[in-house]
């Protein structure tokens, strides 16, 4: 059985979520705020990316440099990342070590003030990922999705943002004024996991973050899933291909049911869609499906990659199996899907760095504390019923269809080919 | 917790690193064998059998293979590098004699299926593609074959389509016959089951290995040299690498810290030029990858064309500092902390714990104690880092380059550059 993790309130009113366990010689600790891509004005998009890649450039206390020497004198291991519904500041390190990191990182998330040079500098390298990422045709293919399933809407946006914006359309005072408004108390969420001070750890957080603004909870403007098709034609010489399906969120009551779906759809080389189009027909090198919710929406995709003479029969049994997952699965793909979730939910809880983030994810999405145990329970409960209802739910929604790679002559059904034969 | 190793009466070994506070166990097999120990003709046959494994034996078709170990919600994977392949499971603990039962099968008694065979070589050709589709691998399949030329070492993992087109049924089980025998496999668990136990399931399994060959592979002969390979990319993708060192070599952890040093993680010089001070690319960074009798130390950096030109003078401004200035004590400190830690870190995941020990056992034939490990990166000094900086730099530079490379100076400005 897993520790119990608790929560402790801080005085300014962030939660402190803790799976504190003397077994282990490391701790993981995360700041997350709840603001990220979808949150951003379409002139402002990149600011959320853009000010956590700052983040080590620089605090009122700190130099850049200072940051790097002083975590590195521990060894630790930092980072951060942008998503489209949150930016996340951690750090790895050791026990003994956990007073300097949390000194250190909490710093870093909350005074973010670098200077003006620093950020005129930063614009390259992330002008740099931006083209990386123009030249992967699988990141290409998945920002096409959610451009196509919501469009004209934050969550359709990419997290980079357009060339204009980071080159020169969101300023040092955008930029700090985004960071006034956004970095508070309402949006943020810290998690710790394993072996440190809690006594230490608490009264340092209570003083650090006695300022911090209460600040309003950031807000998008969703407006919903609307679905659609793409191709795009390069010279690579596979075609990155996508199905996608309007999906539940994260607390709606199919949720669990969707995930479990996806998983004896495309979750595993047992999987239908890899025995079908890998194992029988070496179609592809890759395939599978995955339920990928949001507040408040969700989408499901469906694909892989396959070079131009098999991209177009690989499609074609996609779309048959999707249509006979949209009857439902047997109860052996239910149990063997539980039983995979199951096991993956433990083995995910001994890193300390999953068990970190689980607690900040179920807590903002659920308001729920879990153990890995009373999360597994949630899948137990699932029904061939729920699977049926969840089925229905994502293959009744319009299609998004998304190709890149070698399309012209690939011969690639149609959208209303696709859309006729998913619903014949 | 407890580490154990055995080595069974047909010569294979056993090693457990008991952790009874989880709930899983990380299990499978190393092989002492990889793309080197292929000749040319027959490029990408070890990462042809280690596909093939899975597609069954006399008692279990493929979906049986994965469908027995993904019905008790285990993961199931495996990799070819250029000279180990490996198969493993994660499991609960209950479930540990199952993977045995499975993983035991798959190498003992493969029968390879002819429409397993024709499927499988569709899947690789299809992964092949994929690997071209990808620059930032294309350019280090590029790199190793330019810094050993005409050797199974510098050849891709995954061969090419028209070797994998053709490869013969006969060829595969030729392969397995010749390495997969006792004394180059390792079993090697970490998580919650006792050594004991460990033991007698590889005497129980184990039983039907073929005998050993003593089958060497070739020295490697590191060239160097370069190769430009236009492409119509956003970015340029740029390796620049020397001869290293091999895993043997008393002085292994200089190199490992050098490359930390110059070029591993955030607080590296290369990162701190390169990206913080100079803003040129998102990606940069320093590797050193040992082999059983040499070794490389490779640069990745990628850049678009308006960037190039700064990028070198950068990237050989910084190795010729740290091959003419000694490193100061407390860069070297930090650079031990960083590594010290990621190896305490690593020991958070049963599988990175399982892997771990398996390649130690193969490279020294014993297990690895984390203390002994954790004294030699203590004991390499300044004056270490000094010479191994001059060793290794002063190899010739092995230089691979992908995307739009107007802008790219030549290999001869490069070698002077880096002799200036």
């Amino acid at each position: 059985m897993s520790l119990q993790p608790t929560m402790y309130e801080l005085s300014c009113g962030v939660p402190l979520l803790e799976a504190h366990d003397p077994n282990r010689h490391t701790a993981f600790i995360l700041f997350m705020y709840g603001i990220g891509a979808r949150h951003e004005e379409p002139k402002e998009n990149g600011i959320s990316h853009f000010l956590e890649h700052l983040a080590f450039k620089g605090t009122d206390v700190r130099t850049a440099l200072d940051i790097k020497t002083q975590f590195a004198v521990i060894g630790a291991k930092y980072n951060a990342f942008t998503t489209h519904e949150g930016t996340a500041y951690f750090v790895d390190a050791l026990g003994e070590d956990i007073p300097e990191a949390l000194d250190i990182l909490s710093d870093i998330a909350l005074n973010i003030s670098p200077p003006e040079h620093e950020i005129d500098t930063e614009r390259g390298p992330i002008i740099q990922e931006l083209k990386g990422n123009l030249d992967d045709s699988d990141r290409v293919m998945k920002e096409t999705v959610r451009k196509l399933a919501f469009p004209n809407q934050g969550l359709g946006q990419t997290i980079i943002g357009p060339l204009e914006n980071i080159k020169s359309g969101i300023s040092r005072e955008d930029l700090l004024l985004f960071r006034d408004e956004n970095y508070t108390a309402s949006n943020l969420q810290i998690a710790i996991a394993g072996n440190y001070d809690q006594d230490h750890v608490h009264q340092t957080l209570n003083k650090k973050l006695r300022n911090l603004k209460k600040g309003i909870k950031a807000e998008d403007n969703f407006t919903g899933y609307v679905g659609g098709d793409q191709r795009i034609q390069s010279s690579d010489e596979h075609v990155h291909f996508t199905l996608a399906f309007n999906a539940p969120a994260i607390g709606h009551p199919l949720s669990e049911a969707t995930l479990l779906l996806s998983s004896a759809l495309g979750g595993g080389m047992d999987s239908r869609l890899f025995q079908e189009i890998r194992e029988k027909r070496g179609l592809v090198y890759s395939v599978g499906a995955r339920h990928i919710p949001f507040s408040g929406t969700g989408i499901f995709i469906a694909g892989g990659a396959a070079d131009s003479d098999n991209v177009a029969q690989a499609n074609l049994i996609l779309i048959e199996e999707l249509k006979k997952a949209a009857e439902g699965i047997t109860q052996t793909e239910l149990d063997i899907a539980k039983r995979k979730n199951k096991v993956g939910t433990l083995r995910a809880s001994e890193s300390l760095e999953n068990q970190a983030f689980a607690l900040e994810y179920i807590m903002r999405n659920r308001g729920e504390l879990v153990t890995p145990e009373s999360d597994i329970k949630r899948y137990e409960a699932v029904t061939l019923e729920d699977i049926r209802k969840a089925a229905n739910f994502v293959f009744s929604s319009t299609p998004t269809f998304v190709a890149v790679g070698p399309v012209e002559d690939s011969g690639l059904p149609s959208y209303d080919v696709i859309c006729n034969k998913l619903t014949l | 917790m407890t580490l154990q190793s055995t080595k069974l009466s047909n010569g294979l070994r056993v090693v457990t690193d008991t952790v009874d506070t989880v709930e899983s166990v990380a299990v499978g097999i190393w092989c002492d064998v990889g793309t080197r120990h292929e000749d040319l003709a027959h490029n990408g046959v070890a990462h042809m059998v280690e596909h093939m494994l899975f597609n069954g034996t006399p008692t279990r078709t493929s979906k049986d293979i994965v469908g027995q170990i993904e019905s008790v919600g285990g993961q199931m994977n495996a990799y070819t590098s250029r000279e180990i392949t490996a198969y493993y499971v994660h499991l609960l603990k209950e479930d540990v004699a199952l993977a045995l039962d499975v993983l035991s099968d798959m190498v003992q008694r493969p029968i390879f299926p002819d429409v397993d065979l024709e499927k499988e070589r569709s899947v690789i050709v299809q992964e092949i593609g994929m690997t071209h589709d990808t620059p930032d691998d294309l350019v280090f399949d590029l790199y190793q074959e330019t810094a050993y030329p005409q050797q199974a070492l510098g050849a891709p993992i995954l061969g090419t389509a028209s070797i994998v087109e053709g490869m013969e049924k006969q060829t595969l089980f030729d392969y397995v016959r010749r390495f997969y025998t006792p004394q180059k496999l390792v079993i090697s668990a970490a998580g919650n089951v006792s050594h004991d136990q460990m033991v007698a399931l590889a005497e129980k399994f184990f039983s039907d290995l073929p005998q050993d060959s003593a089958e060497k592979y070739k020295t490697a002969s590191y060239q160097g040299g370069e190769i430009r390979n236009e492409k119509n990319l956003e970015q340029n993708h740029i390796v620049l690498g020397f001869q290293g060192i091999e895993k043997k070599d008393p002085k292994y952890y200089a190199a490992v810290l050098l490359s930390t040093i110059l070029g591993g993680g955030m607080s590296s010089r290369l990162f701190q030029e390169v990206r913080e001070r100079h803003g040129l690319v998102y990606s940069v960074y320093s590797s050193h990858t040992g082999y059983h009798d040499d070794g490389q130390f490779e640069i990745y950096a990628g850049t678009g064309p308006d960037n190039l030109p700064q990028l070198i003078p950068v990237v050989c401004d910084e190795i010729q500092k740290i091959v003419q200035q000694h490193v100061p004590e407390e860069e070297l400190a930090r650079a031990k902390a960083q590594i010290r830690a990621g190896i305490l870190m690593g020991r958070e995941s049963m599988l990175s714990r399982a892997n771990r020990q398996a390649k130690y056992m193969i490279n020294f034939d014993q297990d690895l104690n984390i203390q002994t490990l954790l004294d030699q990166i203590e004991a390499v000094s300044v004056d270490d880092i000094a010479a191994m900086a001059q060793r290794i730099f002063s190899t010739r530079p092995t230089l691979a380059a992908l995307g739009p490379l107007q802008n790219l100076e030549s290999y001869e400005d490069i070698q002077t550059r880096l002799a200036a």
